[in-house]
C-alpha cells in the first residue's frame, strides 16, 4: 500500500536543487509533492514523483546520490484540523512519526499527507481501522 | 646600540675558517661513527663507492649519499640507532603523523649539545637568568617543548613548563608571574595576543620583552601582527626533529634569517630534482649534517624545506650562516597547526573508511589559526535518506581522520564525481595560506 519517495543527497551550495530540479523537469518528471530537510553542510531533498523510476534514473544517471523508500500516503479532509486529527491516532499508541510533509490534491476536499514511520503496516493498519482513506500509487499518477 | 650578548661565544662568532677546520674534524669522525654502527648507512656508502677514508673534510660532503624521511620511514624504530640503546636516555618523535612517524634517539651528551642550541636560540632574543620564560610549546613527543625548556634552564631562565593550550592560565601565569620570553607558536602566539586584546589588555601591560615562535611556517606580516599585539620583538626558530628539534638555526636582533648552528649541524642548498649542490645564495631544498649528535646521526638528510643560505656579514656579531624562512616544500607535506600532513595520509584514510580517493584538500589560515577542510565524494551505497546517518558517517571520518593527523578537519561530503579525477597530477590540495612568495 505504502508509496515510493525519492530521496536526493544534495549539497550545500548555489545551484544544487535548481540542478536536480532542471533534470527531472527535462525528462518529463512531474513531483507531486517536495520537502527538504536541511543542515549547515547539506541536505536532504525528499520528492514524490508522478514516475519514480524514471525520476530515480534520471538522476542516477548524472551521478546525483538517491534512494528510494517507502512512506505513508493519508487523505486528510482539507479542513483545518484535518491533520491533528490523523496524528492524535497514532500519537495515542505511542507511534513515532520521523518526518511528514503534506499537500493540497483536491483543494476544499482533501489534502494528501506524507509519513515516514518506523513501522509502516502497523501505521497503515491503525489509520485503516480509524477510518482514514490510505492513498497508492496510483492515486499519486492520477493526480 | 645593545651589548650583544651570545650563548657560545665562541662558536657563534668563529671566523669562518676555523669553522670550516672544526666541521671537517668532526665530519670525518662522525662519518666514520656512522660507517660502523649504522649497517643501513654504510651500505648506501658501499653502494655509493664511498667509504669513510674518502672523506676528508666538509670539501667531500658531497660524496656522502643524502637520507630521506623515506629512509627514516623504513627504518623505523632502530635502523638508523648508531649507539647502543643503554647509551640513549630519551626519544622525541614527530607530532602526529602516524603514517610516516619518525622517532628520533638522544643520548645525555646530545640533549645536552641540543638544550646549548636552543640556549643560543633564547640568549639571541636577549634572555638572561633574570628572565621568565615561558613555554608553551607541547611537550611530550613533540621537540617544541622539551627543547626549549631545557634551552631556558641552560640560560637560566625561570621556567615556566606550561605546554600548549588552556589559554587563560596561561594568560594568568603570563600575568601574575611576569613572564619576559615566550615559547609557542606564532599562532598561538597571535591567538594569546588577541584573547589578551580582547580581555582588555593594552600591549604594555604584560611584561614580555621577546618571542621566540617556531614549528610552523610564518609570515612577516604576522610578525608584524604578534609584536604590535604583544609589544616585543618575535624571533623565529628553526628546527626538525629529525635533527634533534628547535634551536637548529635561530633569528637574532638583526631578525634577516635564521643563524645556523653550523658548528652541530652542517647545511647545504641542493636543487631538489638533481641533487646538485648549490652556491650560496641559491634558492634550493635544505639539506642538513649532523656532525656532533651520537644516537641519531643523520648524513645530508634532505629536509624538503626549500630555502636560501648567507654568509652576508651580520650586525650581531655571529659568524654562524643565515638561513632564510622556509619558502616551500619539496614535496607535498603541509604544516598544518604545527602538525606535519601528507595528503597520502587523508587518502589512506578514505580508502580504509570505505569512500573513493577523490578527494580535496583546503587550508586556510583563519584569525592566525590553520583550517583544515576535506571535500569528499558521497558513496551511493552510504547514501539513506536519514539526515542523522549521513552526520554520523561525517562525525565518524572526522574522527578518523583526526586519528591519523592529530588534528581535526571540517569534513564536507559531496556529490560523487564532483571532485576532478587525477589526469595526471591531480590538484588535492589547495592552500589558501600565502605563507611563501
Amino acid at each position: 500500500m505504502a508509496i515510493q519517495q525519492v530521496s536526493v543527497f544534495v549539497q550545500n551550495q548555489p545551484g544544487a536543487l535548481s540542478a536536480i530540479c532542471k533534470l527531472l523537469a527535462e525528462s518529463g518528471v512531474d513531483m507531486r509533492a517536495m520537502f527538504i530537510a536541511d543542515t549547515q553542510e547539506f541536505s536532504i531533498l525528499r520528492l514524490i514523483a508522478d514516475d519514480t523510476d524514471k525520476a530515480v534514473t534520471v538522476l542516477r544517471d548524472q551521478n546525483c546520490i538517491v534512494a528510494i523508500n517507502s512512506v505513508i500516503g493519508v487523505a486528510v479532509p482539507d479542513t483545518p484540523g484535518g491533520i491533528a486529527g490523523m496524528l492524535r491516532v497514532l500519537s495515542e499508541i505511542g507511534m513515532n512519526v520521523e518526518y511528514t510533509y503534506a499537500f493540497v490534491a483536491h483543494p476544499g476536499e482533501r489534502a494528501y499527507v506524507v509519513l515516514r514511520v518506523e513501522d509502516i503496516e502497523n501505521a497503515e493498519d491503525i489509520l485503516k481501522k480509524a477510518g482514514f482513506l490510505l492513498i497508492t500509487e496510483q492515486d499519486i499518477q492520477n493526480l | 646600540m645593545i651589548e650583544q650578548r651570545y650563548y657560545q661565544k665562541e662558536m657563534e662568532t668563529m671566523p669562518l675558517e676555523e669553522m670550516k677546520a672544526l666541521q671537517s674534524k668532526r665530519l670525518v669522525e662522525q662519518v666514520k661513527h656512522v660507517y660502523e654502527n649504522v649497517p643501513y648507512y654504510r651500505k648506501k656508502m658501499d653502494a655509493a663507492n664511498v667509504k669513510p677514508e674518502d672523506i676528508h673534510g666538509v670539501e667531500d660532503l658531497h660524496k656522502l649519499p643524502f637520507l630521506s624521511k623515506a629512509d627514516l620511514r623504513d627504518q623505523y624504530p632502530y635502523g638508523l640507532l648508531a649507539k647502543p640503546l643503554k647509551d640513549c636516555v630519551r626519544i622525541q618523535s614527530t607530532s602526529g603523523t602516524t603514517g610516516r612517524r619518525v622517532v628520533a634517539f638522544y643520548t645525555q651528551h646530545d640533549l645536552d649539545l641540543w638544550e646549548d642550541c636552543c640556549a643560543r636560540a633564547i640568549t639571541a632574543a636577549g634572555g638572561t637568568e633574570e628572565d621568565v620564560c615561558q613555554v608553551c610549546y607541547g611537550y611530550g613527543l613533540f621537540t617544541g617543548g622539551p627543547g626549549l625548556n631545557g634551552g631556558s634552564h641552560k640560560v637560566g631562565c625561570l621556567t615556566l613548563p606550561m605546554s600548549s593550550g588552556n589559554t587563560e592560565r596561561q594568560i594568568q601565569f603570563m600575568m601574575d608571574l611576569e613572564s619576559t620570553i615566550l615559547c609557542c607558536t606564532p599562532s598561538y602566539a597571535a591567538y594569546i595576543g588577541e584573547t589578551l586584546k580582547e580581555k582588555g589588555y593594552k600591549p604594555e601591560d604584560n611584561h614580555l620583552k621577546a618571542g621566540i615562535f617556531g614549528a610552523e611556517p610564518w609570515t612577516e606580516e604576522m610578525r608584524q601582527n604578534i609584536q604590535d599585539l604583544l609589544g616585543i620583538k618575535a624571533y623565529d626558530i628553526y628546527g626538525l626533529t629529525e635533527t634533534s628539534g628547535p634551536g637548529v638555526a635561530f633569528e637574532c636582533s638583526e631578525q634577516t634569517g635564521m643563524h645556523i648552528n653550523e658548528d652541530h649541524f652542517i647545511p647545504e642548498i641542493i636543487d631538489p630534482e638533481t641533487g646538485e649542490v648549490l652556491p650560496d645564495g641559491e634558492k634550493g631544498e635544505l639539506v642538513f649534517t649532523a656532525i656532533t649528535k651520537e644516537a641519531f646521526p643523520l648524513l645530508r638528510y634532505r629536509t624538503r624545506d626549500i630555502c636560501v643560505l648567507s654568509r652576508k656579514k651580520c650586525s650581531c656579531g655571529r659568524t654562524l650562516i643565515k638561513m632564510t624562512k622556509p619558502m616551500g616544500r619539496s614535496d607535498d607535506m603541509m604544516i598544518i597547526r604545527g602538525v606535519n600532513v601528507f595528503p597520502s595520509q587523508i587518502e589512506t584514510v578514505l580508502l580504509n573508511e570505505g569512500y573513493t580517493p577523490n578527494y580535496q584538500i583546503t587550508v586556510d589560515r583563519v584569525n592566525n589559526t590553520d583550517t583544515l577542510d576535506v571535500y569528499v565524494e558521497l558513496p551511493l551505497e552510504q547514501f539513506t535518506d536519514s539526515i542523522e546517518e549521513i552526520t554520523k558517517q561525517e562525525k565518524h571520518l572526522v574522527a578518523a581522520i583526526r586519528t591519523m593527523l592529530g588534528i581535526s578537519p571540517k569534513v564536507h561530503l559531496v556529490d560523487p564525481k564532483t571532485i576532478a579525477r587525477s589526469e595526471g597530477k591531480a590538484v588535492r590540495v589547495i592552500d589558501k595560506r600565502k605563507l611563501h612568495d
